[in-house]
């Protein structure tokens, strides 16, 4: 039915009456209609005067405009069925397909037209990885027994730092205090036989006075949950 | 006549030993300044910024269309918070990780999850029947490293607007993950820093199910609790 209608609006549009946008000469004087790519959107007609002497005088033209404006009444009605489908406004944006970087799962993402946007902006951290194991987190657990194959850092350059150091005269025991004296000489071992020896006394001089300056509280240390969500206006009538 | 002239050796001076001490130097205080103490001397840390297994077990998704803003300072959050005045310089690539792992969640979250790359509009959001808009910001970050163990904390705010941009409720998030020994394993603070975006990403998630099925965003209060 409704491409039946718009059909016979088409067919009475060429023969009858002038169309309902474009360019359209009446009553000696050229008018250029807008189209309403919306419902909302205010039709706007812009008027100029033609370079010849407008013929027939005012009568005619305002004939021309009374039947425009009946006309234009009528089909502004018919909006719904001419441009059922246009009844959002434009939101420059399109929708793409992206990939997440991590796990390849697909999802939607609205991007707008602009070429800058259209960089997905997850690009530079594609690699696909295995899922990390929070059992290696476990201090009864130790290093390698579960895989891990995710980025990682090491100390070592630490050790090279020093060991630069060393070869320059400079005293190797300004280095630095490592909090976690375990940890560095767990590191220093995978340093290489080149550096140890600059490396364990970095770590060996810092043990002592880290282990005073830092002793763990045990009361502070005991974490009972791991994760919460809690309203804003909540914590705010609280207060 | 060879009395006369005694053969004359003479001794240079090699000024290339010199200089290539000094040009040494130079260069090694020259990348020290440029790079900056906690990338020679420090731990420069990237969690692999995926969910384990355990979110999926977790977490169903649901029937709802929820559209995801993430702002640019979320994405690009670093923290260089060392954990104590003793501690090694530490860099924290904390938006890096929570961008990827925040879209994951939510992918197992919704059945019709969307990402909005471009800043939402009320337009935007009623053109594609999104009835959900969520934004979330990073509001702290918190590092404790003692001689036990190493600390982590993760504090968001999460917004939640409806298609014509009206405030439906604000609630923040908190994740955390405290492990001993951690910097002496390969991958150890990066998975620690990974639990604790992890346990954030599952605090918003659950409190968004929970808030759609009841309908209420101000009344829930959401609390796991460590195993």
């Amino acid at each position: 039915m409704k491409k039946l209608f718009s059909a016979l609006l088409q067919f009475h549009q060429i023969k009858f009456l002038p169309p309902l946008w474009g360019k359209v000469r009446m009553g000696g004087k050229n008018i250029e209609l807008s189209p309403p790519p919306f419902r909302h959107t205010n039709w706007r007609i812009r008027l100029w005067r033609n370079s010849s002497p407008i013929k027939g005088g005012g009568n005619n033209w305002s004939k021309a405009l009374f039947i425009f404006l009946s006309l234009y009444s009528f089909f502004i009605s018919q909006n719904t069925v001419l441009y059922g489908s246009e009844v959002f406004q434009d939101t420059d944006t399109q929708v793409v397909v992206r990939e997440h970087p991590k796990t390849g799962k697909p999802y939607v993402s609205i991007i707008s037209h602009s070429a800058l946007s259209q960089v997905d902006p997850f690009e530079r951290l594609k690699g696909k990885m295995s899922r990390p194991d929070y059992r290696m987190l476990d201090p009864k657990v130790k290093s390698g027994e579960i895989p891990y194959e995710g980025p990682y850092s090491s100390s070592t350059k630490i050790y090279v730092f020093a060991a630069t150091l060393a070869t320059l005269g400079t005293v190797g025991g300004a280095v630095g205090l490592a909090t976690v004296p375990a940890a560095a000489t767990g590191a220093a071992a995978s340093g290489g036989g080149a550096y140890l020896a600059g490396g364990a006394a970095v770590a060996g001089g810092a043990a002592g006075a880290a282990a005073l300056a830092t002793r763990s509280d045990s009361r502070q240390d005991d974490f009972i949950q791991t994760s919460k969500s809690e309203s804003i206006e909540k914590l705010n009538n609280g207060k | 006549m060879s009395i006369l002239f005694r053969s004359q050796r003479t001794y240079r001076a090699e000024p290339t030993r010199s200089l290539s001490e000094i040009l040494y130097c130079l260069i090694v205080s020259v990348s020290v300044l440029y790079s900056g103490c906690a990338s020679i001397f420090g731990w420069d840390i990237h969690a692999p910024g995926i969910l384990s297994e355990d979110f999926s077990k977790k977490v169903k998704p649901i029937p709802e269309r929820v559209a995801l803003y993430l702002p640019p300072e979320l994405l690009a959050y670093v923290s260089h918070d060392r954990g104590g005045r003793t501690a090694d310089p530490q860099t924290y690539h904390v938006g890096e990780a929570l961008g990827p792992m925040l879209v994951e969640g939510f992918q197992a979250g919704f059945e019709e999850f969307i990402l909005l790359e471009t800043e939402p509009t009320s337009a935007i959001l009623k053109r594609y029947g999104i009835p959900y808009l969520v934004t979330v910001r990073i509001k702290n970050f918190k590092n404790r490293v003692t001689w036990g163990g190493h600390a982590i904390t993760v504090a968001t705010e999460a917004l939640v607007f409806d298609s014509d941009l009206k405030w439906l409720g604000r609630f923040e998030s908190s994740g955390a993950s405290d492990a001993e020994k951690v910097f002496a394993k390969k991958g150890g603070p990066q998975v620690n820093l990974n639990a604790a975006l992890e346990n954030n990403v599952l605090a918003i998630v659950e409190y968004l199910q929970d808030s759609m099925r009841r309908g209420t965003w101000t009344e829930i209060q959401k609390e796991t609790g460590a195993a």
